[in-house]
């Protein structure tokens, strides 16, 4: 499963359409709060796509959160960003600039999600 | 000036007929003007200090200048470090007016001490510019810059993944032509919006820089090979020369080296050269191309924001933030153009850090 974490809903069902038409079951979510929730509810996630600036729960205190719980902070997180000093403090390797391609996000749920790599401390 | 470390004050100026002109002089002043006491009492101010606020003077002569501020801690220091014998220039604070708004302000201040081994406080000598409406504007711009990063690029990912998945589906010849309009289309709008936050950021302030450990001449091929990917056929050399080796911001360095090559791509002919090399401290790159030169009046105008005749990106920011970048990191860029040598771009990077802010 993938969880893909973003407030803006036509680009949310863009990504989630582009998963879904290669094969992997997606999970949505529009803000860090649900995506807590989503998490907890569905084991097995291989990966997150994640935006930043989100209301009710941003990216930044969502990661805090999942960091803090050690079943969730394995799952590897690939900020989805629009500003250039948002990453740093979200604390991944993993970036795509927003307008990202398709085909990097797909390389990144092929490595996560078909090839069985967990959250390791490089970039892709 | 009556400071303690001063010589005696000279005689007030012939002119002054009575202290009552003086007195005249402060109270009709544009610039906030007022003393402190050591314990923090106004002591005494002029309309153009408490007015702003909304006060009169009874409402704000005697009493403490605490109860103005609207953020403890910096009153706090202000006063720590004036009692220290510091003088403040251009310190920001905030104020909070009668009605409750607040106003930005920016303090010059220091404290008369009396002559003598006590140096007595006597009062602080303060002048406060008002700078509401700078910082408003300055609001404005980091909300500008915030819908350009944020609000504009969702959409626009939206569209380009949007057509990036129908061109990875079935279709024909022509819906693939059709198709790659739209990608072609929001990919140049995504340039325009990167140019434009970019411009956002730049006004008023200098580029912010974070200087690491940068090879200049690997930062040059890599950029060199991005380029050459997506301008097929565009013939680029380079040419690396010396220690290349400094301290920049690796990002804005390529940022520079891309719109540079850019730049020269669209508006000269091939070959296109990236030479580099190492005069003393500085790293001196010039990127030139063939082709038609720059006319005079354009040449004039080649750096200005805006500059339709030299536009890379259909904004004409390009050059513009070549050169802040530049000059953010100390160095220089200028331009020469000519039939016989073509157009020719040469910039100074210094390798270290020069008194930068």
């Amino acid at each position: 499963v993938i969880l893909v974490v973003e407030d803006d809903p036509e680009l949310r069902a863009m990504l989630c359409e582009v998963l879904e038409d290669e094969g992997y079951e997606v999970v949505t979510a529009s803000n860090g709060e649900e995506a807590l929730i989503a998490l907890r509810s569905h084991r097995g996630t291989c990966a997150i796509f994640l935006d930043v600036m989100m209301p009710v729960m941003g990216g930044f205190e969502f990661r805090k959160a999942q960091r803090e719980d050690p079943e969730l902070s394995v799952i590897p997180v690939v900020a989805m960003s629009a500003r250039w000093n948002e990453t740093e403090r979200l604390d991944t390797p993993h970036c795509m600039a927003k307008p990202f391609a398709r085909t990097a996000m797909l390389a990144y749920a092929d490595r996560f999600c078909r090839q069985g790599e967990h959250a390791a401390p490089k970039s892709p | 000036m009556m400071d303690s470390d001063s010589k005696k004050p000279p005689p007030p100026p012939s002119f002054v007929r009575s202290p009552e002109h003086l007195m005249d002089f402060v109270d009709t002043a544009g610039v906030g003007l007022h003393w402190v006491a050591s314990d923090g009492t106004i002591v005494w101010a002029n309309p153009a200090d408490y007015e702003p606020l909304g006060y009169t003077a009874d409402e704000y002569i005697g009493h403490n200048i605490t109860e103005f501020h609207a953020d403890d801690d910096v009153i706090a220091d202000i006063l720590r470090r004036l009692s220290g014998g510091e003088r403040l220039h251009d310190y920001e604070a905030r104020l909070k007016a009668k009605d409750g708004s607040i106003r930005y302000v920016q303090i010059r201040s220091s404290v008369l001490f009396e002559d003598g081994p006590e140096r007595k406080f006597v009062h602080t000598r303060c002048y406060t510019q008002d700078i509401t409406e700078r910082k408003r504007s300055e609001l404005a711009r980091d909300r500008f810059v915030s819908i350009l990063a944020h609000d504009l690029r969702n959409p626009l990912n939206s569209i380009s993944m949007a057509a990036q998945h129908l061109l990875a589906g079935d279709v024909s010849e022509k819906q693939k032509r059709t198709i790659e309009r739209i990608s072609t289309s929001s990919e140049r709008m995504a340039k325009m919006i990167v140019d434009l936050m970019e411009f956002a950021r730049t006004l008023g302030d200098k580029v912010p820089l974070k200087r690491t450990s940068v090879d200049f001449g690997a930062v040059c091929q890599r950029i060199s090979d991005e380029v050459r990917t997506a301008n097929v056929g565009a013939t680029i050399e380079v040419n690396c020369d010396g220690d290349l080796r400094g301290e920049w911001d690796a990002e804005r360095l390529s940022q520079a080296i891309s719109n540079l090559l850019t730049n020269a791509i669209q508006h000269g002919e091939s070959p296109f050269v990236v030479r580099v090399r190492a005069v003393a401290n500085d790293v001196v790159l010039q990127v030139s191309n063939r082709g038609r030169p720059i006319s005079p009046e354009a040449i004039a105008e080649v750096f200005e924001p805006f500059s339709q005749s030299t536009s890379t990106t259909g904004l004409g920011l390009g050059l513009f933030i070549v050169k802040e970048i530049v000059t953010a990191h100390g160095g220089t860029i200028q331009v020469r153009s000519s039939v016989e040598d073509g157009t020719i771009f040469t910039s100074t990077w210094p390798k270290t850090c020069q008194g930068e802010p």
